[in-house]
């Protein structure tokens, strides 16, 4: 009887912290756990945790990977995009196009990156047909690839909704810009819904 | 290259790299183990299974509670003024020439101290940021290597070592005396990536939330300082390493800069109050790393002191038997043995296991007396219902004394089973752990009480509002073990009929009414629907006057609300006003909003003028721009919907 209702009690508490088990009880020596020989290099756990190297293609149709080509050894704000969305898109583009051009030549040193969620549509020439609608230089790189890719390349790099109705309604998508610094294994991130100038600000924050 | 203007599916299916993702996204729902972390997970699984087995939504690794001893948070020591910590003296404008060693400017600080005139800096205290050499927070884990904090103010950092949580602050009100304070605080934080992949390395220090002036209240970004706040090296708030940044504290209480009340208004005293990071975009992971410590003030009345005479209120002496506990819920990588932090969570971080006073489950050896323990949630993301419970018999109900809410004194001792405290609220309560354990008491017999939190929550955006059983050793954040019978010289909370003179003001007539609405919008944190722009002024209030703010919530969503710089009163909770004998009939710094409430609030803003913040304490939402600036001034606006 007693054992039951500890039981229960048990039980109904272990929501509090949801489907950790954690207390073992009657530990009698107390020694230090051993951990795998993971690296503790913050550069290598970021790319493994967040920076698969899967295969996209640019607008200018040269085939790249993304962390071999994209990322390593670069400073770079990406965002995701597609080419028929006006909604929050062209705002958010117009908004990054301006803020390019308020960091001047430090945007130089910055890559551009804008991946569509709509790959099969937005194919390398209509990304460049977009691009030419907004007046935006080669230097910024638009990019496709196949639908699975670019799904599990948005989740790596954390532009999805905990809602999986909204997350699955891409005219819903994050207004946001990842802004990584890849040697620091730094991560950070804007509101493409903001503006140019405050994009531009959170950039060099982000890079200094 | 060959495959050229063919369609993308075409020139990069990959039969390998399809099965990959088809067995990564197989995985993600069922590896949902907290909130919506699932992106983390399908990664850690799918192109690194050697990593682990889900990254950083992993559970952390199993621990036996309460082996070790909670610590006493050690005290900031004052320093003279000839301390090579101020070899540089610490003027009212800040110091921008170039230190030729770093290229940048000496400090940080954007802005003169307001009104530093009025009151000089009388007590100096100095800190050096930086990494917290490998500690051990349990006996079964590793010893950590990714904790930030900060030293006592010795400039070798090797001696001198920082620790987490950072020393706590003690300063006194005295009226009629100038015991102003001012704080250096150096940034050596170590350049280059930080350690476990998150941390950034410029910092923001807010002291939440004494009645600072924009300069000093630690705030994430000010557009008022001018077209050099674009600058990161001029923009006057965060600062770098190799800089220092002063924090000017007058020790004053609201309504000083009235020359008839140069002490300001003892109803506005303050007592438990902490400093932590604020830097734009990166408050949750620098809170998270341990840039966090406890500030607290003494006063007239609340003295520190329990064998002071009247019109002392001889509460339990500071720091014997006055407790500062500061507490986080944690994940350790099992892969790693490390501290954990995923910076793709949106909704907030859950953790699996308590972080207190810097051990993970600790015990504190208590004697039969009363305790004020000071508590505090870290965050980053969790909400709390704090209960005693006496583990050897679970049918007791446990009552203690609940005397301060945010750091503000209740109008008197409120007697209460349990106490809720959502990410940075405070409660500073009472155990008379002699009454309770005595033949007869509420907890007869007892060896031990837990503190326990019984608020189920599963998921970052908000609590289950369920209670959890009472009596699970994974909920619980301190083992109390009662020793023998001490002298106590402290007052009993249940004779304390008044805190006066430090009662609550009166509810002004509002200048205006304003309305907020915390809310999410196409996966952005927003206020009024848009998020956090650093050069933009949402609304100005008039200095000298008051304003009523309805606060609200989109569902499903609970949000812990802050605004710098005054206490505020809750008027109504979803229409209904706040009985006296709730403990929210108190001033408050931080509200508790739950999903679909509308809360009304009262503030008055006096003495400084300039751009503070108001934004969500969930740090994750408030990272992610559930945020705005508001500004004070002489003339304010009439903007109802900011």
């Amino acid at each position: 009887m007693i054992n039951l209702e500890k039981r229960k009690l048990l039980l109904g508490a272990a929501t509090v912290f949801a489907g950790a088990a954690l207390i073992t009880t009657g530990v009698k020596a107390v020694t230090r756990q051993t951990v795998s020989t993971v690296s503790q290099d913050p550069r290598e756990q970021m790319r493994v945790k967040h920076l698969p190297n899967v295969p996209l293609l640019t607008h200018n149709g040269d085939e790249v990977r993304f962390y071999d080509d994209l990322i390593k050894d670069k400073k770079v704000a990406i965002n995701f995009m597609y080419t028929v969305c006006s909604k929050i898109c062209t705002p958010s583009t117009r908004n990054i196009v301006e803020a390019r051009r308020l960091l001047g030549d430090l945007a130089k040193d910055i890559h551009f990156y804008s991946i569509s969620m709509t790959p099969q549509h937005d194919e390398p020439a209509i990304l460049r047909a977009y691009m030419k609608a907004n007046e935006i230089d080669n230097d910024w790189t638009f990019l496709t690839g196949t639908q699975k890719n670019v799904d599990f390349l948005r989740r790596a790099l954390g532009f999805t909704s905990g809602d999986p109705v909204e997350d699955a309604d891409i005219s819903r998508h994050a207004g946001m810009l990842r802004i990584i610094d890849e040697p620091m294994a730094s991560w950070g991130h804007a509101s493409t819904l903001t503006s140019g100038k405050t994009i531009a600000r959170m950039i060099r924050y982000e890079f200094t | 290259m060959e495959n050229k203007e063919t369609s993308p599916s075409e020139a990069l299916e990959n039969p390998e790299r399809r099965t990959v993702l088809k067995t990564g996204l197989a995985l993600g729902p069922a590896a949902a183990i907290v909130g919506s972390g699932v992106a983390g997970t399908v990664l850690a699984q799918t192109f690194n299974t050697s990593f682990g087995p889900g990254g950083v939504v992993s559970a952390s690794p199993k621990t036996q509670p309460f082996l070790e001893a909670m610590p006493i948070i050690v005290e900031l020591p004052q320093r003279p003024l000839t301390d090579p910590a101020f070899a540089l003296k610490p003027t009212i404008a800040p110091n921008r020439a170039i230190n030729p060693a770093t290229g940048i400017p000496y400090e940080g600080r954007g802005d003169p101290h307001q009104l530093r005139n009025l009151n000089e800096p009388q007590f100096f205290f100095a800190q050096h940021y930086g990494a917290v050499p490998p500690a051990s927070i349990h006996p079964q884990l590793q010893p950590q290597v990714n904790l930030w904090g900060s030293n006592l103010g010795g400039a070798d950092l090797s001696v001198d070592k920082p620790t987490t949580p950072m020393p706590t602050i003690v300063s006194r009100y005295k009226a009629g005396s100038n015991t102003a304070i001012l704080v250096r605080r150096f940034n050596n934080l170590p350049a280059g990536a930080p350690s476990g992949g998150f941390g950034k390395n410029s910092i923001s220090a807010h002291l939440h939330n004494f009645h600072s002036a924009p300069d000093s209240d630690g705030g994430p970004c000010d557009p008022t300082l001018g077209s050099l706040s674009e600058d990161p090296l001029t923009q006057g708030r965060f600062f770098f390493p190799g800089q220092y940044y002063d924090y000017y504290y007058n020790m004053k209480r609201a309504g000083f800069s009235n020359p008839a009340t140069p002490d300001g208004d003892v109803r506005e005293t303050l007592g438990t109050i902490w400093y932590h990071d604020h830097r734009e975009a990166h408050t949750a992971e620098n809170v998270y790393k341990g840039l966090a410590g406890f500030h607290i003030l003494f006063n007239e009345y609340d003295t520190g002191n329990e064998n002071d005479a009247a019109p002392a209120f001889k509460l339990p002496s500071y720091p014997a038997y006055d407790i500062p506990t500061i507490f986080a819920d944690i994940r350790i990588d099992p892969a790693t043995g490390q501290l954990a932090f995923d910076l793709l969570e949106r909704n907030g971080l859950l953790g699996d296991k308590y972080l207190v006073n810097g051990k993970v489950q600790p015990f504190f050896n208590v004697n039969k007396r009363r305790y004020r323990m000071r508590l505090l949630n870290m965050g980053p993301s969790r909400f709390h219902q704090i209960f005693l419970t006496n583990p050897d018999n679970l049918a007791q109900s446990i009552p203690f004394w609940m005397i301060a809410n945010d750091g503000n004194v209740l109008p008197k001792p409120l007697s209460l089973t349990s106490v809720k405290l959502s990410v940075a609220e405070r409660a500073d309560i009472i155990i008379d752990f002699n009454k309770l354990t005595a033949a007869g008491g509420p907890a007869a017999g007892a060896t031990r009480l837990w503190l326990e939190n019984r608020l189920n929550q599963t998921r970052g955006e908000g609590p289950d509002n369920t209670l959890a059983a009472a009596g699970n050793p994974a909920n619980v954040l301190v083992e109390y073990r009662i020793g023998a019978v001490a002298t106590d010289n402290s007052a009993d909370p249940a004779k304390i009929t008044s805190f006066a003179p430090i009662t609550l003001p009166p509810i002004e007539t509002p200048r205006i009414t304003r309305t907020f609405r915390f809310d999410r919008d196409r996966d952005n944190w927003t206020v009024n629907g848009r998020p956090l722009n650093c050069d933009e002024i949402r609304f100005t209030m008039k200095r000298g006057t008051t304003e009523l703010w309805k606060i609200s919530g989109g569902g499903p969503w609970a949000h812990p609300i802050h605004n710098h710089f005054v206490e505020g009163r809750i008027t109504k909770r979803n229409g209904a006003a706040i009985p006296t004998t709730s403990p929210e009939y108190s001033r408050k710094d931080v509200l508790w909003l739950d999903a679909n409430q509308t809360i009304e609030y009262s503030v008055k803003v006096t003495d400084y003028v300039g751009v503070y913040p108001m934004h969500c304490h969930n740090v994750i939402h408030e990272d992610h721009a559930m945020m705005l600036l508001f500004k004070i001034d002489d003339v304010g606006d009439t903007i109802t919907t900011p």
